[in-house]
């Protein structure tokens, strides 16, 4: 895992021109902190595993012990994640209980090849957003219908075996030092429930701008836009 | 092989889960069949993860935690089939959209070349539906008032010197034009307009008010 940590921090583009010119105590000041963040990075890594465990025990022998641990992480984290989305207190307060309790359920079909706890946990959370915020006005939709076409597994694809928890680990460290207007649109679409359209209308923004200013998030991100249209 | 995909922000806004229904119901049915747009949605929500890990923590009320642990023995009653779809019509629809359509459901023709099966969505000001033209025939000739999403399910049609298979998605705005299926299969799709069709041709201008009505009816159903 490490290595490739190691090439990514090499190619960020102006890193090697200034290299060359570094002194030494700059030069050892510099991979001292890229050893803090691979240290980081390993840390974020080990979390997931600790999630990932917790998962399976709940999945073989409905631990509760192992439940209550990721209760005791993720529900004040949801229950956060709801009212950003624009649920007052005891709506957000259901949605984080009831994301919970679907994790409970859920557990047998988090398959850590496919998607980090963490992000496994996201999707419910999301779908249980959009089940409960949306139903005042609307019928229910069953969303997690949608979240399943994701989760769906074609088990045919080796190659995909990416390291879910590598990249996992890796979008939260550059997360950090997202720009500012780039982490505020990033953050509206995906806590306060809003499209690109709601996000420029709200910004004032044309709706390219905001589209190219989530890309170069994602971008920064390092997630691949590969094969993706405009 | 799938060619023609559906735009980035779509992707992401369906990540993030703040896509409406019709539009929605357009990405999992294309991420049930193309795996890179349904890697490109997981590493989305990725992204969606790390934002939940930096969240600042809000404190469940008092008892949560022990209201949750005592729902943990509840027994859940299995959810029932996803698929209600009946015959063929089942094989050509992708997982996420087999709820949509129950077994009663009949073609019907709609009259500009097509049949149409409306699917009922519970939200958001789309209309969706089932079309399916006959082998090697076209669509008469129309333009949208809006934007419509259709996406190929079993068979393929050429349109604008484009060809599109299953999976493929083809995006239509404004301009008019007439799709032609391919000879030898019947060609099924999956459509979500956000806005009524408008015929073109000679004859359809005459149908377009019957069409208007018709969008309506499934606006007030819907």
């Amino acid at each position: 895992m490490q290595p490739r940590q190691i090439e990514m921090t090499r190619h960020r583009p102006g890193l090697t021109l200034a290299t060359a010119s570094l002194s030494r105590t700059a030069f050892a000041r510099r991979a001292a902190r890229g050893a803090k963040v691979l240290e980081k990075n390993a840390e974020k890594i080990a979390l997931e595993d600790r999630f990932g465990d917790l998962l399976d025990a709940i999945a073989v022998r409905r631990d509760r012990a192992a439940f209550a641990e990721l209760f005791r992480h993720f529900a004040p984290r949801l229950k956060s994640f709801g009212l950003r989305g624009g649920a007052n207190p005891d709506a957000a307060e259901e949605m984080a209980q009831e994301a919970m309790v679907a994790v409970w359920r859920k557990a047998g079909t988090f398959d850590r090849r496919r998607a980090s706890p963490t992000t496994w946990i996201y999707t419910i959370a999301r779908n249980k957003r959009i089940d409960l915020l949306r139903r005042n006005s609307r019928p229910p939709i069953d969303a997690e219908d949608f979240a399943l076409a994701t989760q769906a597994p074609p088990p045919d694809e080796p190659d995909m075996a990416l390291d879910a928890f590598q990249s996992h680990a890796r979008v939260r460290l550059l997360l950090k030092d997202l720009p500012g207007d780039q982490r505020l649109v990033l953050e509206k679409a995906f806590f306060e429930d809003k499209t690109h359209s709601d996000i420029a209308a709200e910004l004032d923004l044309p709706l390219g701008t905001v589209k190219s200013r989530i890309r170069l998030a994602l971008g920064r991100l390092r997630v691949s836009l590969q094969g993706v249209e405009s | 092989m799938i060619a023609h995909h559906l735009p980035l922000d779509m992707l992401v806004d369906y990540a993030a889960g703040s896509l409406a229904e019709g539009p929605a119901m357009m990405v999992a049915g294309h991420v049930a069949l193309c795996a890179d747009c349904r890697r490109q949605v997981e590493s989305f929500e990725s992204v969606g993860a790390a934002l939940l890990n930096e969240i600042d923590p809000v404190a469940l009320d008092v008892g949560a935690f022990d209201r949750v642990m005592a729902r943990l023995g509840e027994v859940v009653e299995p959810a029932p089939a996803a698929s209600a779809a009946t015959g063929g019509l089942a094989e050509v629809l992708p997982f996420p959209l087999r709820r949509y359509v129950d077994s009663a459901a009949r073609w019907r023709q709609a009259g500009w070349g097509v049949d149409e099966i409306a699917l009922r969505l519970n939200e958001g000001p789309h209309q969706a539906s089932l079309l399916r033209v006959r082998a090697g025939r076209a669509m008469a000739r129309h333009r949208h008032s809006g934007l419509e999403y259709t996406m190929v399910l079993s068979g393929g049609f050429t349109d604008r010197g484009a060809h599109y298979g299953p999976g493929d998605i083809c995006l239509a705005a404004g301009p008019e034009h007439a799709p032609l299926a391919d000879a030898g299969e019947d060609c099924i799709c999956l459509a979500v307009v956000d806005g009524p069709i408008v015929l073109t041709g000679p004859i359809g201008r005459l149908l377009n008010p019957w069409m208007r009505l018709r969008a309506r009816r499934a606006a007030a159903i819907g």
